[in-house]
């Protein structure tokens, strides 16, 4: 029974935290596009995403006619909670995460992948055009991303010898953080993880110019608010899972020291690190065509990601020696 | 270590706080003039699934035979054939990719 208090604190803590990042990443967007970003609400605008998602839980939720109805209440909650569960496998506040077995890395890849499915299933349960194409779009950015994405993740558990993340955490602590043997894994993640979570220059699913706001235009209320959070939650997810996997969790200087306080603080600032370049680029770049993200993806991510595997595996190699 | 009923509990704690916080929104069941319509935005079209032919339909096939690849490569190189087998599954989805056909 102790783990479902633990769910449902952890559940908690997640969202709070997922409410930070959101904060963070829209100031760095704000300020390197010479915006003031959230402002009023709390101490520098701290509380402006808590806000924003109380205001849309209290306004009235529409179901178009000829959507599903069932579905479309059960796949939000869902969502958010595959969102928050995927995290609990991730060793943020200690080295020790809530949950972790063997092989719980590519538990997480098919977890993580059900969530896009799960974005997918929306568009198609509204009947609107918008929607639908939306979904399709999301669709084909997912099978193009997907791929790289979970290269990117497979090659830390190849060099490290283990498919558990705290183990890949601990591997990082004894030698160097993965970066240092993988780096075009670590950039093949990172341009992944901003398709995953459809940050600009990749949000061809969304797109507002194009298709209106794609998967995204016919939910309102309290669906809409628990969309944002899930996607929020999935910025989390991945933002977590490059520093886990590359950057080398929480360990840094003084941890031995003053134990798991600084443990994450340092978690925390990598965390910010890995923001900061997201939004970096989400300020400053435009939307590509969707034709030129398939590309994109396919003609050079691919590629790149299985030979970065293949050097991943020499690495390996050399190392058993 | 970490047994099924931890992994249930604690997705079920996780999914007992969203649902009671989903259900803690408003819905307002009153039903005004937009909510009646198709669509969120009020415009007046009729519900429609929009035809549309998906092209990169066999990219599908290739997604699954990559996913699988990573966990069959990462199961390899746990089991100790490290080297060879992975470097043959990357190179034949490496040629896939090269004879993949082109739109």
């Amino acid at each position: 029974m102790l783990m479902l208090v633990y769910g449902v604190a952890f559940a908690i803590i997640f969202m709070f935290l997922s409410f930070v990042i959101e904060w963070i990443e829209r100031k760095l967007v704000a300020k390197v596009q010479n915006r003031i970003g959230p402002y009023f609400t709390g101490p520098k605008g701290l509380l402006q995403p808590l806000a924003d998602f109380l205001k849309l839980m209290s306004k009235e939720e529409i179901t178009p006619i000829g959507a599903d109805y069932l579905l479309l209440t059960i796949i939000p909650i869902l969502l958010v909670t595959l969102s928050a569960f995927v995290l609990m496998f991730i060793p943020i506040f200690t080295p020790t995460p809530l949950i972790s077995y063997p092989a719980d890395l590519i538990y997480i890849i098919g977890l993580s992948a059900s969530i896009g499915a799960l974005i997918v299933l929306t568009g198609y349960v509204n009947p609107g055009p918008y929607s639908n194409v939306g979904a399709a779009r999301f669709g084909e950015l997912f099978i193009s991303f997907e791929i790289p994405f979970a290269i990117a993740v497979a090659v830390p558990a190849l060099i490290s010898g283990s498919a558990s993340i705290a183990e890949i955490v601990g591997f990082q602590a004894q030698n160097f953080p993965i970066i240092l043997y993988a780096p075009i894994g670590f950039l093949i993640m990172l341009v992944s993880l901003i398709a995953k979570v459809e940050k600009i220059p990749f949000d061809v699913g969304e797109a507002e110019t194009e298709i209106a706001g794609g998967w995204q235009v016919e939910l309102s209320g309290r669906r809409l608010a628990f969309y944002r959070l899930a996607m929020n939650m999935e910025t989390l997810f991945a933002t977590v899972l490059c520093v886990a996997l590359y950057l080398g969790g929480g360990y840094g200087p003084f941890v031995d020291t003053f134990g798991p306080v600084m443990y994450f603080v340092w978690f925390f600032v990598k965390l910010t690190i890995v923001i900061f370049i997201i939004s970096v680029i989400e300020g400053i770049l435009a939307r590509l065509r969707i034709d030129q993200v398939l590309r994109f993806f396919w003609k050079y991510m691919v590629p790149l990601a299985f030979l970065q595997l293949l050097f991943a595996l020499v690495v390996r190699f050399i190392m058993t020696l | 270590m970490v047994t099924f009923w931890d992994i249930a509990l604690t997705f079920i704690g996780t999914a007992l706080v969203f649902t009671v916080l989903y259900f803690l929104g408003s819905r307002k069941r009153e039903r005004k003039k937009e909510a009646l319509l198709p669509f969120v935005s009020g415009e007046e079209y009729h519900p429609m699934r929009i035809p549309y032919r998906v092209k990169w339909i066999y990219y599908v096939a290739l997604f699954s035979a990559y996913e699988t690849a990573v966990i069959f490569t990462i199961l390899a190189i746990l089991g100790g054939y490290y080297l060879v087998i992975p470097i043959i599954y990357i190179l034949l989805l490496l040629i896939s990719l090269i004879l993949a056909p082109v739109e």
